[in-house]
């Protein structure tokens, strides 16, 4: 019987490693499913539904098989605040000989966008055995309302200012309403022990476009080839979990593997004469990475006895690996971030739970050229289930919320008497019109642009704080 | 099974308070002391009301420079003058692409014939009455053709016509006037280091063709006709009258946005909202790259 059983999970772990959708950063910042979010992020180690398939797959072969649906949504208080340009650094006119557009013409006032979105979607999941006992399948699926497939960036340096102008939160913002699919299979090769193993998928685009500006009298007049594709990219979801003391006593060890939804390509743009030119026709290459999910290690310790269960989690996330909006090592740190809850019965048929847990901030202090807007979050979770009988099956209806509050923070830009010019690979506060800027009529230096001029939107500090509520309703049922 | 009171109760009071606590703080005021010698200071926090655009709107202030030449015959020796001029213009948009023009002199430099300069003093530059004319743009965008009508500029005289009248001889003549206010008729120029002075009239008849380079930018050349009659002078040859004449194809004008309005130059360096006369001098004519002399142009066609 053991050899079968190890052929099926082989099997099984073949089946997942080769099929296909998505990301998981609401599912990560949250919590997977109604228990979880209840318990501020808590609970791995008890989850055997199809929110396993994200927390710790290999839970779902100590559960029964179900499906679930439910809906969430959340309000977005996170913002930051821009502090008062002190007079004298805008980017100054000098007319058409200006290494960059002055600040009187920039498209969207400074701070207009420093509010990060809320969101709502429906989560889907399912759970069967193919009837056996010791195997289980999975897939779990984030489907926001405002749509699948965002893919949203922005700089998180001075060249925000020509785009939205304002500093956006790294984490909490845009990302967290993107599409999310997991798939992942279990199996119990011991009554206390189950392995699992999944894949989760992020969108992956590739774009390669060959545009054709006819004439530079007219820019807004183009014609373009475009070839575009959309895959997916894929990361790996491995865990055990173990129950001892007659399933009292239960552990789970979760890792998630890093995870980046991209859009890559180049635009080759020919403009009418430039002909002949040795740049001609233009490349303009994109590295984009919309979403980054990094490596983490989940570790859930629970107690289960009856109607009660109390968990605590630990996580450890590889953010030293977080690449930004347009490619780059962000220079973020590793976090560990904890939760703790409890869940009890309230009344026959109904449970309540609660939790408490705190994620501290990957990010630095932003006193350089950056603006990652991030804080240290408390994580507060309540959560409801009533169990309903209809028409003789027993359906789980949940409610939950969860409120995270960030601890407030401040961010100032450190004063230097002489900042370097703009250029790739300079971390500090950057100077965007070089003090040695001679105007091309006369060959002399500029008296505008000496001293530093910039239009960084996080110039010359800013904070970050708020609050962000999510809150949803769940119907699972279980089947055998 | 057996129920567990929890204190939710105590969780929600805990978030209520994190609620409070936990809003954007204020931010700081930051290092950077405030710096005071960029114009554009503060206008940071607005969006523009009017953004870049590569087409020319032709409303707003302008400086125009041309420049002309001027040959003269010293004993049988043809020179060539280069006369930059700097002009002030206001343009106002008509329909169907006629365009206002209101001119003001603000500074005429000549180069010297055989080492001696005339020097245009300042108050006879600012005492050239402004021009009105009009100009035919046939669009907007760089390529589009630029013509203005014939502009007939006088210098100490009022003529009842003037582009064909014949011209005052004489200091006494009614139609000549004391432009310049130095007491002496006509106006004032002087030649040299202060060498002596003459006492001229002069009308100057130029029509300009260009094409749009930019939305900021216009140029091309013209054709001119410059005619000085010495009324008087202080002695020397200050009292001669010279043979000269204005080759053909050799004037050329810019015409520059200033205003720093549509991706401009701002030229308004004391921002009073306004550019003058003094800032454009201080701008001067070395960025539209004035040429030398060139004596060749002068010679006369076989």
């Amino acid at each position: 019987m053991r050899p079968l059983r190890i052929q099926a999970a082989c099997l099984g772990t073949l089946v997942v490693l080769s099929s296909a959708p998505a990301l998981a950063d609401e599912l990560t910042a949250f919590g997977a499913g109604a228990r979880s979010v209840g318990m501020a992020g808590a609970g791995a180690a008890l989850l055997d539904d199809s929110y396993a398939v994200h927390a710790n797959p290999a839970g779902m072969a100590f559960g029964q098989p179900g499906v679930s649906v439910g809906f969430v949504g959340a309000v977005n208080r996170l913002k930051t605040r821009l502090s008062e340009r002190p007079a004298g650094y805008d980017l100054p006119d000098l007319g058409a000989s200006s290494p960059a557009i002055p600040s009187r013409y920039r498209l969207s006032a400074r701070g207009s966008q420093s509010r990060a979105p809320g969101f709502s979607g429906f989560t889907v999941g399912a759970t069967i055995s193919a009837g056996i006992d010791w195997l289980r399948l999975g897939v779990l699926a984030f489907i926001p309302t405002t749509g699948i497939g965002n893919q949203n960036s922005f700089y998180s340096d001075e060249r925000e200012q020509y785009f939205s102008n304002s500093v956006h939160l790294a984490i909490y913002g845009e990302r967290l309403s993107t599409q999310q699919t997991l798939i992942a299979g279990s199996v119990r090769p011991l009554r206390w022990l189950s392995i699992g193993a999944g894949m989760r998928f992020a969108i992956e685009t590739r774009s390669n476009n060959h545009v054709l500006v006819p004439s530079q009298a007219n820019n807004s007049v183009q014609y373009i080839d475009m070839r575009t594709e959309t895959g997916v990219d894929t990361a790996p979801l491995v865990s055990a979990a173990a129950r001892f003391l007659d399933d009292r006593l239960r552990f789970s060890l979760t890792w998630r593997g890093e995870l980046q939804s991209s859009l890559r390509g180049a635009n080759t743009v020919q403009i009418n004469g430039f002909q002949g030119t040795p740049q001609y026709p233009f490349s303009q290459p994109m590295n984009i990475v919309a979403e980054h999910a990094p490596h983490q290690l989940n570790l859930s310790a629970a107690w289960a006895q009856g109607s009660f269960a109390a968990a605590l989690d630990t996580t450890w996330s590889q953010w030293s690996g977080y690449r930004d909006d347009t490619d780059r090592i962000a220079g973020f740190h590793d976090t560990l971030s904890v939760a703790a809850g409890v869940e009890g019965r309230l009344a026959k048929r109904s449970l309540v739970r609660g939790g408490i847990g705190y994620r501290p901030s990957p990010v630095p202090e932003q006193t350089g050229r950056t603006n990652y807007a991030d804080n240290s979050m408390w994580v507060f979770g309540l959560g409801l289930s009533q169990e309903v009988m209809i028409a003789g099956m027993t359906l789980d209806v949940s409610a939950f919320g969860q409120l995270q509050a960030a601890v407030p923070r401040s961010h100032t830009k450190a004063f230097s008497s002489s900042s370097p010019a703009c250029a790739d690979g300079v971390a500090a506060l950057c100077d965007e019109i070089p003090d040695d800027t001679k105007d091309p009529a006369t060959g002399k230096t500029m008296p505008e642009a000496q001293g530093l001029q910039t239009g960084n939107p996080g110039f010359p500090g800013w904070s970050s704080g708020g609050w962000i509520a999510a809150a949803g309703v769940q119907v699972s049922w279980r089947y055998r | 099974m057996r129920a567990l009171p929890l204190r939710s109760s105590a969780l929600t009071a805990l978030a209520c308070l994190a609620l409070v606590a936990c809003g954007a703080p204020e931010p700081p005021e930051g290092d950077y002391p405030a710096v005071f010698h960029d114009a554009a200071a503060a206008d940071d926090v607005e969006a523009p009301d009017s953004g870049p655009a590569s087409d020319l709107v032709p409303d707003g202030t302008w400086v125009m420079w041309h420049e002309t030449s001027t040959c003269v015959k010293v004993l049988s020796i043809h020179l060539e003058s280069v006369t930059q001029t700097l002009l002030l213009v206001k343009l106002q948009s008509s329909p169907g692409g006629v365009v206002q023009h209101t001119s003001r002199d603000c500074l005429i430099e000549q180069t010297p014939i055989v080492g001696v300069s005339t020097t245009i003093p300042l108050a006879v530059v600012e005492s050239i009455p402004s021009q009105n004319y009009v100009a035919v743009l046939s669009g907007s965008q760089p390529g589009a053709t630029y013509s203005t009508q014939r502009n007939v500029e006088l210098w100490a005289m009022n003529l009842t016509d003037p582009e064909f009248e014949e011209l005052p001889k004489e200091a006494t003549d009614p139609r000549v006037y004391d432009q310049d206010n130095d007491g002496n008729p006509g106006a004032t120029l002087i030649l040299g280091a202060n060498q002596c002075s003459m006492y001229v009239v002069q009308r100057a008849i130029a029509q300009w063709n260009g094409k749009v380079e930019s939305g900021t930018r216009i140029a091309g050349m013209g054709n001119n006709i410059t005619t000085q009659i010495v009324l008087g002078a202080t002695g020397g040859f200050c009292a001669s009258q010279y043979d000269t004449r204005n080759p053909p194809d050799t004037a050329r004008f810019v015409m520059q946005r200033v205003d720093g309005l549509h991706g401009a130059l701002n030229l308004d360096t004391n921002q009073d909202g306004e550019v003058d006369c003094e800032e454009v001098r201080a701008y001067g004519s070395a960025p539209f790259g004035p040429r030398e002399p060139d004596n060749a142009r002068c010679e006369p066609q076989p």
